[in-house]
């Protein structure tokens, strides 16, 4: 167990795993895809942090891709270090630095940024939020979806994760929530990947009965321990490789803050 | 006593085990914590296992809502003899009478340990505990005592306990620090052994194995013909405390320890589960050369004295000896495992044993790998009363007669004809 947290490896997890929500926002919240639609043209928006980790999203009207080709309106959120990422991208007050002409500045405050406190509302719901079955399910698959990338960015970069990872043989791990949804990671060479799910079965299961149980597990309403104990979690297959990454789920916590 | 046969078309139920369950949840942690509970990946689907029991005896034990089981767990290991041995019992029954949980020790424990000693080939003396994991801290402490070193081999896919030092780095509570001296090799891998040692020489205290790798999740493995001789001189040449981790394995493979029973000697070895037949007793034993060293050492506990499991070792062990329980448990074990796997194969599975026959270890082969189709059949097996479970070897007792056998292979090939209705295409 690791005490500490790597400044680098949050950044990651800031930059991928949470900001990677973006695309499923839109897709979840009518109010993230109406504020995309005032969109005139496409807009590419790199995050970088000075001599190490970048990630590109573009973003159009009708939604936001990962990485892929950039299109349109260029513009790039500079931050001097991975402690300034964290502090900009955590709300803690710390102002990246843009470059952009007049249309990326006028997207950053006008869209991106209103994109990105409604997915924080999402991901640290309040318990009046969670009142609203259509927030709670929401809030509960993006907190799945920051979760499952967020492991793949752990399991890579953190000491504690690539340990965990090390430990790990081949084989796909399905996380899935009741019969509705299913994310798949697979591990080749103690390198863990997101992937599409397909008919092939997986090696291992991890389940949560339903998305209550999944979003309370993430944001430490619930213990897991607890719901693995009364079936609320069910897990089957090569047992190794959910105990792994259940491991490494623990060290995402870490890193998020649950 | 009359034992209920199970239906076979019946599956158990397990009503007021998971009610229990629940209460338990409220004032335990996890309800069940540790290798008995459904949180250690065993209870595969969770409700298809029982949680509690309600009484034992023999090879068997009853849960709460009445249903029998033939137990091939077998408490993990501590049920040697049966549950509720009449003359074990009787034995603790009587040193009770006498005194327990005193202010000195009775001298009970000079009489357990002379036996033990007079038992076990490669010991000198005996230092006695209450579970595996404090022999195994103990064999630790004395390796680094007596070699002033700091760093401990040990085989991948290893348990020696539960202690921090036996714990890995990504586990919650275990630090850093607690696990730095620990270094890895494959099992049975002499090429990584040599490498490691000369990489290190100097400064490892210890290799620390059980006799063969029973690990969970992965078909136990023999050692090579001449692994133990080998490491054994290398320990010689390195100047390293071999220490042997016979908690699950000893007196199911020999009476003299499983050291004796592979053809080498330890430094150290440590027994617990087969030792009282569950009257709560460990020992770490070991060579007059590292006397002085385990002597030196601050170990104790405020129950590791008391009279009454000592008192209970010696009946265990006499008996033990009486019936050759070693050779009874490779013949029943052998007996048992052919059984199961023509069991599969009349279904048209491929089922898996391995190990030594006394703790014989099982898997149901799927071309995934996955261990699916194998838990599902583990459950069919549980849910019609043969008490296995998925991912942990099993446990010969010496209450366990032929028609035990021939009963657990019979509920095996109805789960396994459950599992091919289920299952056509499987392999």
């Amino acid at each position: 167990m690791l005490t500490e947290i790597d400044d680098r490896v949050l950044a990651a997890v800031n930059l991928h795993a949470v900001l990677g929500a973006l695309p499923r926002l839109v897709e979840l919240v009518p109010a993230a895809a109406a504020t995309l639609a005032a969109l005139p043209g496409p807009v590419t928006l790199t995050a970088r942090i000075a001599a190490a980790d970048r990630a590109r999203y573009v973003f159009d009207a009708d939604g936001v891709v990962a990485g892929g080709e950039p299109r349109g309106t260029r513009v790039t959120l500079l931050f001097t270090s991975a402690g300034h990422a964290n502090a900009v991208l955590s709300g803690g007050g710390a102002a990246p630095i843009p470059l952009g002409g007049p249309r990326g500045i006028r997207f950053l405050t006008q869209v991106f940024t209103p994109l990105t406190d409604l997915l924080s509302r999402y991901l640290q719901p309040t318990d009046a939020d969670l009142e609203d079955p259509e927030f709670a399910d929401a809030s509960r698959m993006l907190l799945l979806d920051v979760a499952v990338s967020a492991i793949t960015v752990v399991a890579e970069h953190d000491r504690s994760g690539r340990f965990s990872a090390g430990q790990m043989t081949d084989g796909d791990l399905d996380i899935t929530v009741g019969d509705s949804l299913r994310h798949r990671l697979r591990i080749r060479d103690h390198h863990l990947t997101r992937v599409a799910v397909t008919d092939d079965p997986p090696r291992a299961v991890f389940g949560f009965i339903d998305l209550r149980t999944a979003g309370d597990v993430l944001t430490g309403r619930e213990s897991a321990l607890a719901c693995v104990g009364d079936g609320r979690i069910a897990i089957r297959g090569y047992v190794p490789l959910v105990d792994n990454t259940s491991r490494i789920l623990d060290r995402v916590g870490h890193y998020l803050g649950k | 006593m009359s034992l209920i046969t199970p239906s076979p078309t019946a599956p158990f139920t397990f009503t007021k085990s998971l009610e229990a369950f629940a209460r338990a949840q409220r004032v335990i942690p996890a309800g069940i914590p540790g290798h008995l509970g459904p949180t250690e990946g065993l209870h595969l689907p969770h409700d298809a296992f029982p949680k509690f029991a309600a009484r034992a005896e023999g090879t068997r034990f009853w849960d709460l809502d009445g249903n029998e089981f033939i137990d091939w767990m077998c408490a993990y290991g501590p049920n040697i003899l049966g549950y509720n041995d009449p003359d074990v019992t009787a034995a603790a029954k009587a040193q009770a009478e006498l005194e327990d949980v005193v202010s000195l020790p009775s001298t009970v424990m000079i009489d357990f340990a002379e036996l033990l000693v007079d038992q076990v080939a490669s010991a000198d003396w005996a230092v006695f505990a209450k579970n595996g994991g404090d022999t195994t801290t103990l064999a630790v402490m004395t390796a680094r005592a007596a070699t002033l070193r700091k760093k401990i081999v040990f085989i991948k896919g290893f348990y020696h306990g539960v202690a921090p030092w036996t714990q890995k780095l990504d586990y919650p509570g275990v630090l850093e620090e607690e696990v730095a001296n620990n270094l890895y090799v494959p099992w049975n891998d002499l090429d990584a052994l040599r490498t490691l040692l000369a990489a290190h020489r100097g400064e490892i205290a210890a290799l620390i194995s059980t006799p063969y790798m029973h690990g969970n999740f992965v078909d136990n493995e023999l050692p090579a013909e001449g692994y133990w001789q080998e490491v054994r001189r290398l320990c010689d040449e390195h100047g390293i405390v071999l220490i042997v981790d016979d908690v699950r394995t000893g007196f199911r493979l020999d009476l003299a320890g499983s050291d004796h029973h592979f053809g080498f000697e330890a430094d150290l070895i440590c027994f617990c589960k087969a030792l009282a037949n569950g009257y709560n007793v460990s020992a770490l034993m070991g060579k007059d050369s590292l006397k002085e060293a385990v002597s030196s050492i601050t170990y104790t506990g405020s129950y590791w004295m008391s009279a009454v499991p000592f008192a209970a070792g010696i009946a265990t062990q006499r008996k033990l000896r009486e019936i050759d329980a070693p050779d009874l448990f490779r013949r029943l074990g052998t007996r048992l495992t052919d059984g199961l796997v023509a069991a599969g194969a009349a279904s048209g599975f491929t089922l898996v044993a391995s190990g030594a026959p006394a703790l014989f270890y099982l898997r149901v082969a799927d071309p995934a790998d996955s261990l699916m189709l194998h838990q599902e059949w583990v459950a069919e097996c549980v849910r019609r009363g043969v008490y296995i479970t998925s991912h942990h070897n099993h446990f010969l007792n010496a209450a366990v007669t032929d028609a035990d056998v021939d009963r657990t292979v019979e509920i095996a090939a109805e789960a396994f004809a459950v599992l091919r209705q289920r299952h056509p295409e499987a392999v």
